[in-house]
């Protein structure tokens, strides 16, 4: 790969990394969440939003992270 | 007002919009950095942020509102109002663009027709877009207002402030990856919604039920297909002559701040690949806010204002947290809608009006500059302008409807431009004139000409046919392009099978 | 005339055929695009099935349809 492809991918890894913090971070807001809901449904379907958010955020950074490392090792 | 959790989640949102847009300054180096994202983004995030930059909170609220008025044919507009123009723009016109190296619409318009139709086309759209920013600021102050308690001015600046800041820094990197996260939001929020509205009404057969029976007004709730004579707004043919063949057609291939996204695509399929992907997810669009709109008919059944439709599903239905997520989204999509015009309107500005007529082949930061620059004035021009809209409550309707009337002239002169080569400057002008004019009078004099409620949808289609027509006659009087002027502007089937650089 | 009163004897029925039609004759159209544009600006050695646009045009002309045929 040429310098200018690596640095490119780099960004969007970069820039990846980040999205999956904000939304893993509202994930965990909406599940603390849970403790204030009264009925089971609502409890659950706050559940469930909140490990859907940390699991897409959570990805995004674990693919990110990974694919920044490789990078890394190939620029050096 | 939101109390607790959900206050907390909203400005937990807005803080960190911020701190996103910010952390993108990074990425900015160069002009091509500001307007085109560097042309690196993958067609995933284009495609997101395309559907989401069309559905503004206002948007969101409104087809609610219209679907607990007139039922499912609002659809229409999210259906059949996307996919096929998506995909015309996918494989005809964003490949020209981008082959092209182009920034703007306008500019496009410059090179096939003259450097007046560009200017025309350019100034119109600043100036609409500068008044679009004031209204969309007044209506995000309210939202504050009311869900957060904050007083008006502070709303203002906040949403200025913020907005503004990562707008400035980040350039449309920053705008499409902060669509990113409002579209993920977005759709886990309203599939929640869906989900628990679909439970509290036991169901949608229940539901198909329940609404057949309410009464003869309900009658058609569940026809896509509305007839001829209808009293909504939506009788089938506005939908297929005024939406299919122009209006979704002008929005998707001649609305610069979505042929902007297209073109920061890292290459040219993944440009053609956003704009299906996207046609896929706007599929989904009228699950989340139209099905909300009908479940509120059986739910909230007899509300004076179909408007108030989604807010009360929301603040009835959801859980505390997700109520907080979905009004973050709303006030996103506020945002989103704001960003797209800043951006959009200092790239119109830089490219079509600048460097052309201020100052020439000055170097690439200087241009960096100015586009920021005009951001940030932009955004004051907003600011003041605001409390217009609390003085006129019907100024957003208003430019929507000034907007509406460009449509058809210009997919007019766009179509004809790339398919026709014996289109000419003259019959390009012509059509951009006579096209707006005969637009505004069928709009003035609509009681006379239509029986439908609000003929927008007719207003467009013929208004299109006309600049066409038009377009074609005057191009046929008038001298003809050479060949190497429209090198690279005109479809050939050779574009399909040839592999270079037009 | 601009109220196309002169369609108002087309049924309902023939309407939502006159969209589907639509659907089928662009889905035809997005098949006859030589392979070579979908895959443009993909290296040859990279190009699977599944960055095949045509492909995706169709899944969503399909789903759109399925949608008008159902309402």
């Amino acid at each position: 790969m040429e310098t200018n492809e690596i640095n490119a991918a780099l960004k969007a890894a970069q820039i990846n990394n980040a999205l999956g913090f904000f939304i893993m971070a509202f994930g965990v807001i909406v599940l603390f969440a849970m403790i204030f809901t009264e009925t089971f449904v609502e409890h659950m379907t706050d559940m469930v939003a909140g490990l859907i958010l940390i699991s897409i955020g959570g990805g995004m950074m674990w693919k990110a992270k990974s694919t920044i490392k490789k990078l890394k090792s190939k620029k050096e | 007002m939101l109390a607790g959790i959900d206050y907390f989640i909203v400005i937990a949102y807005i803080i960190g919009m911020l701190l996103l847009g910010l952390y993108f300054k990074k990425f900015v180096n160069s002009s091509e950095d500001y307007f085109l994202g560097g042309k690196s983004l993958p067609f995933w995030a284009i495609g997101m942020s395309i559907v989401v930059s069309d559905i503004g909170a206002l948007d969101f609220v409104g087809v609610s509102g219209q679907a607990y008025r007139y039922g499912i044919s609002v659809g229409n507009f999210d259906w059949v109002g996307s996919v096929p123009a998506m995909l015309l723009a996918a494989f005809i016109f964003i490949p020209y663009f981008w082959r092209g190296g182009m920034y703007t619409i306008p500019e496009y318009l410059g090179r096939r027709y003259n450097q007046k139709v560009r200017t025309i086309a350019s100034v119109t759209w600043i100036l609409f877009f500068a008044l679009d920013l004031g209204v969309l600021f007044w209506a995000s102050a309210v939202l504050l207002n009311v869900l957060m308690g904050w007083p008006i001015w502070i709303s203002i600046v906040a949403t200025a402030g913020v907005v503004g800041l990562y707008t400035y820094f980040g350039g449309i990197t920053a705008v499409i990856m902060t669509d990113v996260v409002q579209f993920i939001i977005m759709f886990i929020g309203g599939f929640a919604l869906v989900f628990l509205s679909l439970y509290e009404v036991g169901g949608w057969d229940n539901m198909v039920d329940k609404i057949a029976t309410m009464g003869p007004e309900y009658r058609n709730h569940f026809d896509i297909i509305q007839p001829q004579d209808t009293k909504s707004p939506f009788p089938w043919t506005g939908i297929l002559f005024g939406l299919t063949f122009v209006m979704a057609n002008a929005y998707m291939i001649g609305n610069q701040s979505i042929v902007q996204r297209c073109l920061t695509a890292k290459n040219e399929w993944h440009a053609k690949a956003s704009m299906i992907f996207g046609s896929a997810l706007k599929m989904f669009i009228p699950i989340l806010v139209l099905f909300p709109g009908l479940m509120a008919v059986v739910v909230h059944p007899g509300l004076e204002d179909g408007d108030q439709a989604l807010p009360m599903m929301i603040k009835s239905i959801l859980p505390p947290g997700l109520v907080g997520l979905m009004f973050a989204a709303f006030f996103a999509g506020l945002m989103s809608s704001v960003d797209s015009l800043l951006n959009s309107t200092a790239t119109l500005f830089t490219k079509d009006i600048y460097e052309p007529f201020i100052k020439k082949g000055a170097d690439d930061k200087h241009y960096l500059k100015v586009g920021q620059i005009t951001t940030l004035v932009l955004l004051l021009i907003g600011v003041a302008t605001s409390p217009i809209s609390s003085d006129f409550p019907g100024i957003y309707v208003a430019i929507q409807t000034f907007m509406s009337y460009f449509q058809g002239p210009i997919f007019a002169i766009l179509l004809l431009g790339i398919f026709w080569k014996r289109t000419t400057e003259w019959g390009g002008l012509s059509a951009l004139v006579i096209g707006i004019g005969f637009a505004i009078y069928l709009n003035v004099f609509k009681e006379q000409f239509f029986t439908i409620e609000d003929p927008f949808l007719y207003i467009s289609w013929w208004s299109f046919l006309l600049g066409f027509i038009i377009n074609v006659v005057v191009s046929l009087l008038t001298k003809k392009h050479t060949e190497e002027q429209l090198k690279g502007l005109v479809f050939s089937s050779k574009i399909l099978v040839e592999n270079k650089k037009l | 005339m601009f109220n196309f009163d002169w369609l108002s004897g087309v049924s309902q029925e023939t309407a939502k055929m006159i969209f589907l039609s639509l659907y089928a004759l662009i889905g035809l159209l997005v098949l006859l695009l030589p392979t070579e544009y979908v895959y443009q600006g993909i290296a040859k050695e990279d190009r699977h099935w599944w960055n095949n646009l045509k492909l995706w045009s169709i899944a969503v002309l399909c789903i759109l349809a399925s949608i008008y045929n159902h309402f």
